[in-house]
This record gives C-alpha cells, structure tokens and sequence, in this order.
C-alpha cells in the first residue's frame, strides 16, 4: 500500500517537474512568454515574429532537450540494472561514440550542405555501424564480454574521431566538429526532431520492455533464467533499445555525458531500488535534467554560447567522484 | 499428483562444458516429498546436474522428465513457477528490503506489470516466517550478516510456493547451528509437501537428514539409495568418491558417517 502511495507521488511529481520545465524551456528567451501567452501563440494562425519563433525554434527546442534527455535517462538506468553497476551510464556500449563519428563525418565530408538530414543520417548509420561491431564482437557470451565489446567500440570511435578533426580541411571545419561534439540541443528544426523521432520512440519501447527481466536480473543471471526470463531475450532487448535510443539522441544533439549516469543514481533510491520501475523514473528524471540544464545555458550572462554537454559534465563529473567515495564506503 | 515414480528423473543425461563431459549417461529420479541429497568430490558433476535440472546448461543427450513429461516441452512459465532454483551463491545485487527481495520469488506467478496482490504478500510473509527472517523484513539486504542473507535469499526461493526446489549447497558458508537450522527448515518444507534436491559436502548432514542421496564420480552415477553405511553411503563407496575413510556415529535410530582418514 504505502509502496503504491510512494510510487504515485513520485511520479506524480516527476510529471509535474516535467510540465514545468517545459513550460519554462518554451517561455524563456529573449521575450519572455507566461504560460497563457504560450499557449494563446501556440494556436494563434498568425505569423507573427513571436508565434513563429515559439512554434518553430523554442518548441523543437525544447523537445529536443526532452526527448534527448529522457532517452539518456532511460537508456542508463537500462544499461545500470543489466550490467548491476552504478556506474554504467548510456556511453557504455560505444553506440553514441559510433553516433559522433558518423556525423562528425558527414561534418568533415560537408555532406550535410548538399543532403538534407545528412547529419542525423550520419548519425543513425554511425549508431548502427557501433551496434554491429558490438553484436559480432561480444557473440553470444556473458556480460562482462559485452561490456568489453562496448569499450573497445568506443575506443576505436574516439580514435577515428580524433583522426577526422586531425585531417579537417581548415580550422573553421574542426571548429565546426567541435562544437557539434560539446552537444547542444539549439537551433534544431522540427525535421532534425521528426527524422530521430522515430527512432528513439521504437529504442524506448524495447528498453521499457526490459523491465521485468531487469528486476529479475537482481537475483542473477542464474536465478533470473530459473524464474522463466530468457537471458538471450533480454540481452537484444538491451542492445537493441540502447542502439535505437541513443545513437539517434547523439545524431540529435550531440555527445552529452552524465545524464545516463546521475539520473538513475539520484532516483534508485525512491523506486525502491527496483531496476524496473527506475526505467520509467530515468525517463522522466533524465528530461526534467537536461531542459533544466538547457533553460540555465539560456539565463547564464554569456557572450559566447555555452553548450549543453559542458555544462552536464560540469555537473556530471563532480558527482560522478562523489559517487565513487560513496561506492568505496559501501564496499569497505 | 504424478502418476508414475519419479516427480523428476533424469536418463543417461550427457552435460559437456567447454567441450569437456561432465556428466556421462547420469540416470536417477526424485519422488514427490523427498528430501533428496546430491553428493561427490569436487568436479563429479553436482551443480551441473542441478543446474541442468533448473534449465540452465542444455543436456547434450538424454531426457529430463518433470512430471512424467520432457522439461524441454514443458512451458517455461509452468516451470518457473513449479521449479525454483537456489544458486551455490546466490547474490542480490541492489540494496532491496527484505520483504522486496523475497516478493522477487513471486515473480513467476505474476503478470510482468502486475503489482503483488494478497495471495503473492501471504506467501511472502509465510516463506519469512518459515525461515525465520519476518524480523528482518525492512532491512537492506546487503546489510545483512552471511547466515542472514542465505536465509532471506532461501525465502525467495519458498515465496514462489515450488513443488520443487532445487539447492546448490545451501549450507555452505554456515555456522553448525545455522547449518543445522537450515537442514531442519528444509526438513520441515519437505513434510509440508514440497520436494527438494539438495546438492551438499558435508556427509553428516547427508546421512541424517536426507531421504536418499545420490552418489556421483566423475560424472557418473557411483551409487543412489537410502543415505546410510548399509546403501549408498557404505566405506568402500565414500572411499571410491572421495578417498577418505568413514566412521560412523549412532544416536538412536539416526546415525551420521563423519570423514576421518584420507586413503
């Protein structure tokens, strides 16, 4: 009973949290919007500098954040309740490091002028390319193999990476790419949302469906099976969820770090430390996260703008470091 | 209600790991209302023989029959929830309760989104009570002491009501007045109706409180019958397992064969 009245408050305030922060995302700028205004704008068959700039800036905008947000969130409690470590987080199979390379490619190649799209497409093939080496690297072996498999993808993306922002053609060019990896949620069009859409929604469905073998999970790979979940089910679910959720969210909005980390770590405790009713939370938590951190890169003085990973791995590394005094205290 | 003997038997089961054959042609069954014992040196083939039981290692020949019907054919849920599956060291991985923990061995009996109902939390409160961890119920399960853990984690394994349960050395690790807790609860769920196959070193343990025991050696069945110096546990067989002498303790009508010497 109680479990159930701490279920619904929690999400009931997640939910809340999330209508806020959206609210805010879409009312701040440089004209500030209240709410009834947005909502007047959002409707009004004008076009009027300000409807426009709501419906077609704010609003992908703020999607962006959420959705980019939500999918880390998720795909890292995922990957947390699969690997049964704390310190798992969404980069941890190589696909958005694959995500990078293929649309800093399609950056270096200047596909992206001449092919709409080019750059989330790059980042889709880029995810998928990932997914491929993982699945044939790790076969049909443990866990530990798999995550194996993920470092060494991610090595290798980070490597091919370096080497593409070593041969840009100018320094403008490597500029470009850098930014483009700090990761940013600005300046994205309803078509860049509509394109990766799709995508994270058929991710999200296939890592929300893991739940039940996750919490099974807690007891073992053993005891899990013995209770009637098939490991091998289990295991495509998740790499096929975290391939289709976040290589597009990289391809989105780039490379931000933390989220997938931090998010299922602050909200384990409320859910009662079950790895199922977490993906859910992450979900919600990981949107609330990164709209928050996209309305203060909006609020911060800056002349230059600021980017939405620095800032989540300004906040994401600290944390992360405290995490691991907290971890070593609980292990000794 | 099985109609014929056995409620599991297996026959000339081959289990290869890593190409190498740890069970060779094993044939042996377990009534209903056993408490059946499976005993051997290191590396005879125990927990695989358990862990080939629970489905976990395909068989590379023979049959496993549950119920007088292939495992293989029986439906995995009907499984899960018949079958429950003690590992030799069992973990929980996150800080859940106690009474989280062992609402996980409901599990089978549950839709996947379903929330546990009266009958799951009756279950639930009967398994802790039968080990005796009711008092536990809202500590954190890496919190515990070892004793403690191996009892919550067995209500796990009760919660889910299985008509057999399958244990890979749950007395390991114990102290001798938890071992003998232990050996007594599991006693206990035997005469209540539930069948157990319990994988064990200690051969004291073995002879008093089993119905049967089967003997294994490298893989093969050595000897299966009443766990006694007359049967299965007669010198020149334990000598031939495990390559010790034996000498017997007797307390009445018990008695226990206690290692001495090694040959």
């Amino acid at each position: 009973m109680t479990a159930r009245r701490e279920s619904l408050l929690l999400f009931g305030a997640l939910t809340g949290l999330t209508g806020l922060v959206t609210l805010l995302s879409l009312g701040i700028g440089t004209v500030f919007l209240a709410p009834h205004e947005i909502v007047a704008l959002f409707w009004a068959d004008d076009d009027k500098l300000m409807g426009v700039a709501l419906r077609e800036i704010r609003l992908p905008r703020t999607l962006a954040a959420l959705l980019v947000g939500g999918t880390l969130g998720l795909t890292g409690a995922a990957l947390q309740g699969y690997t049964r470590n704390p310190l798992a987080d969404s980069g941890l199979l190589g696909v958005n490091g694959g995500a990078a390379l293929g649309a800093v490619l399609v950056l270096y190649t200047g596909a992206f002028a001449a092919i709409p799209f080019a750059l989330p497409l790059g980042g889709l093939a880029g995810a998928l390319v990932a997914t491929a080496l993982i699945v044939a690297l790790s076969g049909r072996a443990n866990i530990q193999t798999l995550i194996l498999a993920g470092v060494a993808v991610s090595s290798l993306a980070a490597a091919l990476t370096s080497l593409v922002l070593n041969f840009a053609p100018n320094p403008y060019a490597a500029l470009e790419i850098v930014h483009w990896l700090l990761g940013s949620v600005a300046n994205r069009s309803w078509d860049d949302v509509g394109l990766v859409l799709p995508f994270m929604a058929a991710g999200a469905v296939l890592l929300l469906l893991s739940g039940p073998g996750l919490r099974a999970l807690t007891l073992g790979e053993d005891t899990a099976a013995s209770l009637g979940f098939s490991m091998r089910k289990l295991r495509w679910l998740i790499i096929a969820g975290a391939a289709l959720a976040v290589g597009p969210a990289t391809a989105l909005a780039g490379a931000i770090g933390f989220v997938g980390l931090v998010v299922p770590h602050l909200l384990r405790p409320l859910v009662g430390h079950d790895p199922a009713r977490l993906l859910p939370a992450s979900a919600l938590g990981g949107a609330v996260l990164l709209t928050a951190a996209d309305i203060v890169i909006r609020l911060l003085p800056a002349d230059r703008d600021l980017k939405l990973g620095v800032i989540t791995a300004l906040i994401g590394a600290p944390f992360f470091l405290f995490l691991i005094l907290k971890v070593r205290k609980e292990w000794t | 209600m099985t109609d014929g003997k056995f409620l599991m038997e297996v026959r000339r089961l081959c289990v290869h790991r890593a190409s190498r054959r740890v069970l060779d042609s094993v044939g042996a069954g377990i009534k209903e209302g056993e408490l059946y014992g499976v005993i051997g040196a290191n590396g005879s083939g125990k927990s695989t023989l358990l862990q080939t039981l629970a489905g976990l290692l395909p068989a590379t020949s023979g049959q496993i029959l549950y119920r007088n019907a292939p495992a293989k054919r029986t439906a995995r849920r009907t499984l899960a929830r018949e079958i429950a599956y003690l590992p030799q060291n069992p973990v929980c991985h996150w800080p859940l309760t106690v009474e989280r923990l062992v609402t996980l061995g409901r599990i089978p009996h549950l839709g996947p989104w379903a929330r546990p109902g009266n009958a799951d939390r009756r279950a639930v409160s009967e398994a802790m009570a039968a080990v005796d961890v009711t008092c536990l119920a809202d500590r954190p399960a890496n919190r515990l002491s070892g004793g403690e853990q191996r009892r919550a984690l067995l209500a796990r394994a009760l919660a889910g009501e299985p008509r057999l349960l399958l244990a890979d050395e749950p007395s390991s690790g114990l102290d001798p007045y938890h071992q003998l807790q232990l050996m007594e609860l599991l006693r206990d769920r035997v005469e209540s109706g539930v069948s157990v196959i319990l994988v064990l070193h200690n051969l004291a343990l073995a002879s008093r409180f089993c119905d049967r025991v089967l003997l294994l050696k490298e893989g093969k069945v050595l000897a299966e019958g009443d766990p006694t110096v007359e049967d299965a546990l007669n010198p020149e067989n334990l000598a031939t397992a495990y390559g010790v002498s034996t000498r017997t303790l007797v307390d009445g009508h018990q008695m226990a064969v206690i290692p001495w010497d090694r040959i």
